[in-house]
């Protein structure tokens, strides 16, 4: 970590501590009007971290998180060619099946199916893939899509909050802490289950209880045949081997001492091999470049920026001085300072994008391990993890899944608008939250 | 020289917007032709239907839109969904369905730029005049044609 004291040369000797306060507010002030593209505006923000003279060029490097970045490229590219397998469409099919197409127990299928998918890959490719296949569905069986777009955000999002791998702020936090997939997995799934389910009983009785769909709509589902879902069955086995390993190297990440970024990168390059194996070079080249292509470039510099502009701040001493008025609020109490993270990470993250929020509140809460000992200072990080990762769910913005859900919904016919999503998804949102400081209340504090 | 030369197909087939368009469909089955122009009361042009917007519009909106599915085997013929939705079609007219937002010719377009236009798209594309009225449909077989007979082939 770096001193207030080292940030020198600013420019026009004005003070590091004004000048970064100045680049961040301006740099998150302008995400959240998205008006301009997220990683434009961080990049920028990072540029002018180093044009002021904060940071060297060397500094902002060093504030990259390339095992954040490595481990979200990786994943990337191992969903971006296992999904071309059919594997997710495949899966929905066989849920709705395994019900026999009725409306409420399709529902819950897809639910878990969605969270499933969202723990163990990305949730934007899970709904991105999930979404149509769940339109199909209910289109055949003549019923409104809403409410299971509804429960695939949800689902996706709290899903996600299980894992090391399921949302960017558990990457991020893994990744700043050293905690690993079976720390997030065993601290964090017990109480992600019983959200989810907990969340299926107003499901129920909102919509649940009231669908219905006529035997000969059934029928037309349950004659899918979810065999031909499968487009590429080779390429199906091999992603699913690949994957199997990937998630066992998470699990043994801390006995085969290696970090997530090394195994997600190794297991998309073993993927990439076997898909290319005894290829020309040049059909390789052009398989390489599209698997490469279809990273989201956009998030991964958006991270970048995001990175030097945090550690700008950081460096100007602004995180600590933030750290300590937390504590001052709290009185260094760490039950209520953990509630704190908790339910202002949730409110945050249902109204503003959260990975620029969890990249600030790191170093913040890193710096409160000599108050509260570094045996303890974990608790904040699950706060912070089931804040930022179920907040998401709060609202249309709250989560890139959310979006794409909504932009797929609006191009099919079915809009989802924001006020009608938030008046039902925050109430809903707050209750994870209250069922997480529970939960948080009787293991830890 | 401008496509006012070409001795283009006289919109015959022109159908006033109120039309239904199940009764749209069966005269392009019937006439076996894939556009048919609309033409307003004063003859001005009101949007084109086509088989292919009627074809698309059977398609789930999960498959027909971007980011959907692109491969619907799996859901096997689903005959239902196909003829449920051409029935749902049948409430509308032709006005409310046309494509009115297509690219049409001024019947003064020269033929080079004509020929790009056409060469550009996959549907014969309405010449329209000064006044706003409907001259045509130019399809590229009629701008072969017109070509050909001048090249002397």
């Amino acid at each position: 970590m770096h001193g207030a004291t080292s940030a020198t040369q600013v420019l026009f000797g004005l003070s590091p501590l004004l000048v970064s306060l100045a680049i961040f507010v301006a740099t998150y002030a302008i995400i959240v009007t998205e008006k301009i593209n997220r990683a434009i505006v961080a990049l920028l923000g990072a540029g002018l971290m180093i044009f002021s003279g904060v940071l060297h060029q060397s500094e902002a490097f060093a504030g990259i998180d390339l095992n954040t970045i490595g481990l979200l490229t990786g994943m990337m590219v191992i969903v971006a060619i296992t999904q071309k397998s059919g594997v997710f469409q495949y899966v929905a099919v066989v849920a709705a099946k395994a019900v026999k197409a009725d409306p409420w127990g399709l529902m819950v299928m897809l639910s878990v199916v969605t969270a499933l998918f969202s723990a163990l890959l990305d949730n934007v490719t899970t709904v991105l893939l999930i979404a149509p296949v769940t339109l199909l569905i209910t289109d055949a069986l003549k019923l409104k899509p809403y409410p299971y777009l509804f429960a695939l955000i949800f689902a996706s999002n709290i899903g996600g909050s299980a894992t090391l791998i399921g949302d960017p702020p558990n990457i991020m936090i893994g990744s700043a802490t050293g905690l690993g997939f079976n720390d997030f997995f065993f601290n964090l799934a017990p109480l992600v289950l019983a959200v989810f389910f907990l969340t299926l009983i107003p499901f129920y009785l909102i919509w649940g209880r009231k669908l219905h769909a006529a035997p000969e709509d059934r029928a037309q589902v349950m004659a899918f045949d979810a065999n031909k879902a499968i487009t590429d069955p080779r390429l199906l086995k091999q992603s699913l081997a690949v994957i199997a390993l990937v998630i066992l190297g998470f699990m043994l990440a801390h006995v085969i001492g290696q970090e997530p970024a090394t195994i997600a990168m190794f297991g998309a390059a073993l993927l990439l091999l076997l898909r290319l194996w005894g290829q020309k070079g040049e059909d390789q080249s052009h398989q390489v470049q599209r698997g490469f292509a279809e990273v989201e470039w956009v998030t991964i510099f958006f991270f970048v920026g995001l990175f030097v502009v945090v550690a700008g701040v950081e460096k100007a001493g602004a995180l600590k001085i933030l750290a300590q008025q937390l504590l001052a609020l709290t009185g260094g109490d760490f039950a209520t300072t953990a509630f704190i993270i908790l339910w202002v990470s949730a409110v945050a993250s249902a109204l503003v994008d959260n990975i620029p929020f969890v990249a600030t509140l790191i170093p913040v809460i890193h710096s409160m391990a000599s108050t509260f000992g570094a045996e303890n200072i974990n608790t904040l990080w699950w706060s912070l993890a089931l804040g930022a990762c179920l907040g998401g769910n709060g609202s249309l913005v709250g989560a890139s899944a959310n979006l794409v859900v909504a932009g797929f919904a609006e191009r099919a016919g079915q809009p989802i608008r924001f006020l009608p999503f938030m008046l039902m998804a925050f109430p809903l949102m707050l209750a994870s939250i209250a069922v997480s400081s529970g939960y948080l209340w009787l293991r830890y504090l | 020289m401008s496509i006012k030369a070409i001795p283009i197909c006289p919109p015959t087939l022109c159908l006033q917007p109120e039309a239904k368009l199940m009764d749209a469909l069966k005269l392009m089955l019937e006439k076996r032709v894939n556009h048919v122009p609309l033409c307003d009361g004063s003859g001005g042009f009101a949007g084109v239907v086509s088989t292919n917007a009627v074809l698309q519009a059977l398609i789930p909106a999960s498959a027909r839109v971007k980011g959907g599915l692109s491969d619907l085997r799996f859901a096997g013929d689903a005959d239902r969904l196909l003829t449920g939705r051409l029935h749902e079609l049948e409430r509308l007219t032709v006005g409310e369905f046309a494509t009115r937002d297509i690219l049409r010719l001024d019947e003064d377009c020269p033929l080079l730029e004509a020929a790009l236009q056409l060469a550009n798209c996959t549907a014969p594309l309405p010449v329209v005049g000064a006044d706003g009225k409907l001259r045509g449909m130019l399809s590229r077989r009629a701008l072969l044609a017109y070509l050909a007979q001048q090249a002397g082939i």
